[in-house]
C-alpha cells in the first residue's frame, strides 16, 4: 500500500480496551497521521511488538480510508485501492486495509561530487543509485526530485567533461578492453562451472531474514554485530554454490550469483555503517543511543571496498543553509524553532 | 511505489499442515529450453503457504529445483519486476488465461495450475518471452507528447478534469500483453499491432499536447496492420487486468481514422 493513503485522509488505528485506538493522532496531535514514515513506523512496531496491540494478535494495523467518499477514493486512490482488493479480496473502500510497514528503499546510494560524478573519473549517477537528498529518511516524491535534479545536472557536465579530456576512448589500446572482458568472461564460467551444496536464492533469502530482523526498524549493536557475523559466513557458503543451470540461454541462476555477491558486499558496508553510528537519527533508530548527537553524526557515512570488508568514513552535512532544529512531532513546527 | 506491505505475498518458511501433513500446490509447467527447442511439460508441487501466488511458487521452484518427483531439473526461468501489477512483466498463460502471475493467486485458482508462455510472442526461454513487437507498435502509433527540446516552452494547454479521469483510465496499460495474447488477429498470418496500440493512440490524441501529433497516428493506424485488423472478437477488454475500455478506444479510433479519411480525400 502506497503512503498516499496516509496523504489522502487515511487513518492509522487499532483495537484498545474493544475500543478504536487512533494511535498516532493521539501520539501526534500536531501532525496526526501525516508524520513522517520513520515516526509511522516505529509508532506500528510499538503497538504491534511493545504492546501487543495489532489486529487479531498480528503485526498488523488498520490503515482506514472508509470515511472518504468513495467517488473521491476512486478518482484519488483508485489505482492503488484496486491492487489491494485484488490481493487481500477486502474492498478498502468499506473495509479498514490492514498494513504493516516495509522498507521498499534504500537511502544510500553511490557517492557523486557537485558535478554528479562519482569517484570514478568520468563515471556520472543521477537519480535513486546516488546517496544525496534523503539524509536519514526519505521524504515522499524524492525519487522523482533525484531523476529530475540530477539528470538535469548529470547531463551537461557528462559533456563537459568529454570535451575536456585530451585522450578519448578510440585513442586507447584495444588490448585493455580485451583484458577487461576476459576478466569478466573468466568470471562467469567459473559461476557456471560451480558444483557446490549450497542454493543461491536460499543464501538470499537467509540474508534477507537477518537483514530484515535486526538491521532495519530497530538497531541494538549486539545483533548488528551478530548479522556482520552471519553475513561473512554466508560469504563462505557462497564459495560452496552449486549452479544448478548450465544453459547460456537467459540463464537466471547464474546471473543472480553473480548478483548476490555484491548484495553480501552492499549488505556488510550496511550492517557496519549502522553498527558505528551510535545515535539515533530519521530511520536508524538505536534505543540504546535513543537521541540524535550532532556533534558526532552530523555526517554521511561512507563506505569503500576494501578486500577485509568495508571501510568507514564520515564527511560532513552542509547545514549552512538550514539550521537543524529538534525533530519534535507532538507540538506544533513553530514550538521546535525556540 | 509500494511503501507498506500488505501481509500478503510473502515469503515466509510458515508451513501449513493438513491433519498433520504439510499441504503442497501442484503445477503443471511448460518449459522451452531455449528459443528454437521444443517445449516440454514438467510437474511441480511446492510446499504451500497462506497468501501464495504463482510468483512465490516459482520462487519456491528456484530455491528447491526439483520436480513432483524430486528430480533435479534446471530452475523455471520467468521474469518479474513490481510484484504489484504495474510492470508487466510476469504476464503468463495461467489456467487458459493470460494475466500476471504477481495477482494470480494460488488460493482462488483450480489445481493443478497450468502455466504456460505467452506463445503469440517469441519464446526466449520457458514463460519469459519478448514483447518487443509491443514496444515497436507504440513507437508506430507515436504513444507520447514530443516536448522535449533545449529550452522551456512554458506550461502546456490544461485538460478538462472530466476528460482528464477517462484518459487515466487509458494511461494505466502497462503493456502487460495480455490483450495481445486473447486477440484471435494477433497471428502469423496478420502484421495487427494490437488492442492496446489503439487505445494508446486514443489517449495521446486526446492528450491537449499530444493532440498535434493525431494526424500521424491516425495514418499510423490507416497504414500496415491498422485498425482494419480487428476482427471485433472482443477478447480483449475481457483479459484486461486493468478493465481498460479497449473495445470503446477501437470504436473511438475507428471513427477518428474514418473522418482522418473522408478529409484526406475531400482534400484532393
Amino acid at each position: 500500500m502506497s503512503e498516499s493513503a496516509r496523504g489522502e485522509g487515511g487513518r492509522v488505528w487499532t483495537y484498545k480496551d474493544g475500543k478504536p485506538w487512533y494511535f498516532l493522532e493521539e501520539m501526534y496531535p500536531e501532525y496526526g497521521n501525516l508524520v513522517p514514515r520513520d515516526v509511522a513506523t516505529r509508532a506500528i512496531f510499538h503497538v504491534c511488538v511493545d504492546l501487543g496491540l495489532g489486529v487479531d494478535g498480528k503485526n498488523q494495523v488498520y490503515l482506514d480510508v472508509s470515511h472518504i467518499p468513495t467517488e473521491e477514493l476512486n478518482v484519488k486512490l483508485g489505482a492503488i485501492l484496486e491492487i489491494y482488493e485484488k490481493f487481500v479480496g477486502d474492498d478498502p473502500r468499506k473495509i479498514p486495509m490492514r498494513i504493516f510497514p516495509a522498507m521498499h528503499y534504500s537511502m544510500g546510494g553511490l557517492w557523486v561530487d557537485i558535478d554528479q560524478q562519482t569517484n570514478i573519473p568520468g563515471l556520472f549517477a543521477a537519480g535513486e543509485v546516488e546517496y544525496q537528498y534523503h539524509g536519514a529518511n526519505r521524504l515522499g516524491a524524492n525519487s522523482l526530485l533525484s531523476c529530475i535534479y540530477g539528470g538535469m545536472v548529470a547531463g551537461p557536465n557528462a559533456v563537459k567533461y568529454i570535451r575536456g579530456l585530451r585522450r578519448s576512448v578510440d585513442s586507447l589500446p584495444d588490448s585493455l578492453y580485451d583484458q577487461h572482458r576476459r576478466k569478466e568472461d573468466e568470471n562467469f564460467e567459473r559461476i557456471l562451472k560451480m558444483d557446490g551444496s549450497e542454493n543461491p536464492y536460499e543464501i538470499h533469502r537467509e540474508l534477507g531474514q537477518w537483514m530484515t530482523d535486526n538491521v532495519t526498524v530497530v538497531r541494538y549493536n549486539d545483533r548488528i554485530q551478530k548479522t556482520e557475523e552471519k553475513i561473512v559466513e554466508l560469504m563462505e557458503r557462497y564459495q560452496r554454490i552449486g549452479v544448478s543451470d548450465k544453459s547460456r540461454i537467459e540463464n537466471q541462476t547464474a546471473q543472480f550469483t553473480r548478483h548476490l555477491w555484491n548484495m553480501l558486499q552492499m549488505a556488510r558496508a550496511i550492517t557496519r555503517g549502522a553498527y558505528l553510528r551510535n545515535e539515533s537519527r530519521g530511520t536508524h533508530f538505536k534505543p540504546d543511543f535513543p537521541e540524535r548527537d550532532d556533534e558526532h553524526f552530523l555526517k554521511t557515512t561512507k563506505a569503500t571496498w576494501t578486500p577485509d570488508g568495508p571501510k568507514i568514513e564520515y564527511e560532513d552535512v552542509d547545514v549552512s543553509l538550514i539550521p537543524p532544529r529538534t525533530r519534535n512531532y507532538a507540538v506544533a513546527k513553530e514550538a521546535t524553532e525556540q | 511505489m509500494t511503501e507498506v506491505a500488505t501481509q500478503q505475498g510473502r515469503s515466509t518458511t510458515e508451513q501449513v499442515l493438513e491433519n498433520g501433513q504439510q499441504k503442497f500446490v501442484h503445477l503443471r509447467i511448460q518449459r522451452q529450453d531455449g528459443p528454437d527447442a521444443q517445449a516440454y511439460m514438467q510437474e511441480f508441487a511446492v510446499p504451500y503457504t497462506p497468501g501464495m501466488n504463482v510468483i512465490s511458487c516459482l520462487m519456491e521452484i528456484r530455491t528447491n529445483p526439483v520436480d513432483k518427483n524430486g528430480r533435479p531439473v534446471t530452475p523455471v526461468v520467468w521474469e518479474m519486476n513490481c510484484l504489484e501489477e504495474v510492470c508487466g512483466i510476469c504476464t503468463m498463460v495461467i489456467n487458459g488465461k493470460p494475466r500476471q502471475a504477481c495477482t494470480s493467486l494460488v488460493d482462488k485458482l483450480e489445481q493443478p495450475i497450468d502455466i504456460k508462455p505467452m506463445r503469440t510472442f517469441p519464446v526466449i526461454r520457458d514463460l519469459m518471452v519478448d514483447r518487443g513487437r509491443m514496444f515497436d507498435a507504440l513507437k508506430r502509433v507515436k504513444a507520447w507528447i514530443p516536448i522535449d527540446g533545449t529550452y522551456n516552452l512554458g506550461p502546456g494547454p490544461r485538460m478538462p478534469e472530466k476528460d482528464r479521469q477517462w484518459a487515466y483510465e487509458l494511461s494505466r496499460c502497462f503493456t502487460c500483453g495480455a490483450c495481445v495474447e486473447a486477440c484471435p488477429n494477433v497471428n502469423d498470418r496478420t502484421s495487427f499491432i494490437g488492442p492496446f496500440a489503439l487505445s494508446q493512440a486514443r489517449l495521446f490524441n486526446e492528450h491537449p499536447t499530444g493532440m498535434m501529433n493525431r494526424a500521424d497516428r491516425l495514418d499510423a493506424l490507416m497504414g500496415e496492420g491498422g485498425i482494419h485488423e480487428c476482427g471485433n472478437a472482443q477478447n480483449c477488454v475481457e483479459v484486461c487486468p486493468k478493465g481498460i475500455p479497449l473495445t470503446t478506444s477501437i470504436a473511438a479510433m475507428n471513427r477518428q481514422v474514418t473522418y482522418h479519411a473522408m478529409g484526406a480525400w475531400l482534400k484532393k
